[in-house]
């Protein structure tokens, strides 16, 4: 049995992501997807977040946190490749807590140590950006052509430059709150928990998801999803390229919902088969293929380094 | 007291869970932890209070936060929440009207910043750096007593780089400069004949927010120059086995043309790459270090 660890702050796309996953597998409408070699034991969980996705509605999130938690016994068509796959659901909540109150909980830890893959999801519109107030300052001056803030600065002699910068003592009207922190580097701190069980499995497949793929503006196809974690994310992309003893990654675009479930989601729910919804992007990734990340976190695409 | 326990024990067990590190500064017992698993150079800021020490290690996370900074990838750090508290007040969403950095208070005693960096070609493992902040209160001490100079000497001898923080904006001013350069030079003076510099030390003096200084026009800039030049004479720097002044400014202001950490790139390579102070042989054939005038590099520097 393998288990997933599934890592995201609140509403990156993690349970959409495992809705979709199950109806491609369960309904092998995709050619070359991975497929459900059976049904497990409880499909309960699993079949409520599938309704739910057929539905465009989004998760009502009704059953119990400890029950969030999928098992599909998958198997590659191709090849001999078969296993249970534990894919357990946890709330952003619990990865939103680790970083801000230094505790995870006893499940989580025993996840950690068996886990020997990690999906780790990104939703690019909940991203905390690292912006400072200098480049706000900037913006805005540039916007306005110099004169919102820049007149009265100009104004000031040399002497009253320098006298000036020391005499500014700012206050934040907002208190510091660890959330407040930039994603990227949330990201990074919840990655470092994981450092001491990785160092015996090293490395570990690590398959970065950014969730509402069909969201990201692109123009001629560009950018990649690794072109956009290196330019959105790139306190993460750095920590995983120099961290490469313990991580090897792939990243990928998803649209699992194919679009937004906000406003009349009727043409969206009518796309008939319903996996040509599924949107996704990256390396060796056919149309609609949203099991290629777990089937490469796996080690089944064996060409692959 | 036996029925209560009693009760305990039938009561389910709940798993409690596990604590996970806070990601704060360093304690130095927690400090002296990591350096026991690996080898760790470390920098002591020095200067009065809002010299500018805690907003030059924060704008060094900071500067990783939009790419490779100095050459190097951001691989980590044990003090990650840390920085990013001491980030906050010049981040937009702190709703600040001018970028500021919480005070580092003297009760807070010797607080170690943990990074750790990679070369970008990845060809040699990781490095890592501690970064030791205490509230200028301490330095204002150690200038008026001798006593507070010599409890702080552990700290400075066991320091790789010994990095001094002059307010560059108040040195160019003409209202603060006398008391700035009197000040500066009573510290120096003070870490020299108590032994606290001696001829192991590697001495950086940063001249901060030198993005105000050069916002004030050119003049004030070659002005702000020789008034550090002649603040440390040959005979101090001679004294040291490295002795470098270098503009900074950490975090621009937002008129400025210097781009965020700016001269900081640098010395963070030095910093990182240098061979550990008790590595370093004594030796005294680098004249050209010490000597090398400020209005030499001047046009490398600004």
């Amino acid at each position: 049995m393998e288990t997933l660890l599934v890592i995201g702050l609140p509403e990156t796309g993690k349970t959409t992501f495992l809705a979709a996953l199950w109806h491609v597998a369960g309904s092998e409408e995709v050619p070359a997807s991975l497929r459900l070699r059976r049904l497990s034991d409880d499909s309960r969980y699993l079949n409520s977040i599938k309704n739910d996705w057929h539905l465009c509605q989004p998760s009502t999130r009704s059953i119990m946190v400890s029950e969030r938690s999928g098992k599909l016994w998958l198997h590659d068509p191709g090849r001999e490749d078969i296993g249970e796959v534990v894919f357990p659901d946890l709330a952003g909540e619990e990865f939103r807590d680790q970083w801000k109150i230094r505790q995870w909980s006893t499940d989580y830890h025993n996840l950690a140590q068996t886990a020997r893959q990690l999906l780790l999801f990104v939703h690019p519109e909940k991203v905390v950006e690292p912006l400072t107030v200098a480049e706000v300052q900037q913006l805005a001056a540039t916007a306005f052509n110099g004169v919102l803030g820049h007149g009265d600065r100009l104004e000031l002699s040399a002497q009253e430059i320098l006298d000036d910068g020391e005499s500014a003592l700012a206050s934040s009207a907002n208190e510091w709150d660890p959330e407040h922190a930039p994603t990227q580097v949330q990201l990074v701190g919840l990655l470092q928990f994981l450092e001491p069980f990785l160092v015996s499995k090293q490395p570990i497949r690590i398959a970065v998801i950014i969730s509402a793929w069909d969201q990201v503006p692109k123009v001629d196809g560009l950018p990649t999803p690794q072109a956009w974690i290196e330019a959105r994310l790139p306190y993460l992309d750095q920590y995983l390229r120099s961290n490469c003893e313990l991580f090897t990654v792939r990243v990928y675009g998803v649209s699992a919902q194919g679009g937004s479930f906000k406003g009349d989601t009727s043409q969206l729910a009518a796309v008939q088969p319903a996996s040509r919804r599924i949107i996704i992007e990256g390396p060796n990734c056919s149309p609609n293929d949203i099991t290629e990340p777990i089937r490469w976190a796996l080690g089944w695409r064996r060409e692959d380094p | 007291m036996e029925s209560s326990e009693s009760l305990a024990d039938e009561s389910p067990q709940i798993a409690q869970p596990s604590q996970l590190p806070a990601g704060q500064p360093l304690s130095a017992t927690q400090a002296s932890e990591v350096l026991r698993e690996i080898h760790a150079p470390i920098v002591m800021l020095a200067g009065a209070a809002k010299a500018g020490k805690t907003t030059l290690i924060a704008s060094i996370h900071d500067a990783f936060q939009r790419g490779p900074f100095a050459g190097y990838l951001a691989s980590g750090s044990h003090t990650l929440m840390g920085f990013e508290e001491r980030c906050f007040d010049s981040r937009y969403r702190s709703g600040a009207k001018e970028p500021a950095t919480i005070r580092t208070r003297a009760l807070e005693g010797s607080l170690y910043y943990h990074l750790k960096v990679r070369e970008k070609d990845l060809q040699s493992p990781a490095r890592q750096i501690l970064f030791l902040d205490m509230s200028g209160e301490h330095y204002e001490r150690m200038t008026d007593s001798e006593s507070e100079a010599r409890r702080l000497a552990p700290l400075v001898h066991r320091a790789d780089h010994f990095v001094y923080l002059v307010n560059g904006a108040r040195l160019a001013s003409l209202k603060f400069r006398s008391h700035t350069v009197s000040n500066a030079s009573m510290l120096m003076r003070r870490l020299f004949e108590s032994g606290l510099l001696d001829s192991s030390a590697r001495v950086d003096v940063l001249l901060t927010k030198w993005d105000l200084v050069q916002l004030a026009g050119p003049e004030i800039v070659r002005e702000a120059l020789s008034v550090a030049d002649s603040l440390f004479p040959e005979k101090e720097r001679a004294r040291v086995a490295r002795f470098r002044i270098t503009p900074v400014a950490a975090r621009p202001h937002f008129l400025s043309s210097l781009t965020p950490g700016y001269g900081l790139q640098e010395l963070l390579r030095s910093w990182v790459e240098d061979l550990p102070k008790k590595l370093l042989i004594h030796s005294r054939t680098h004249s050209d270090e010490r000597s090398g005038r400020l209005f030499d590099r001047f046009a490398l520097l600004v």
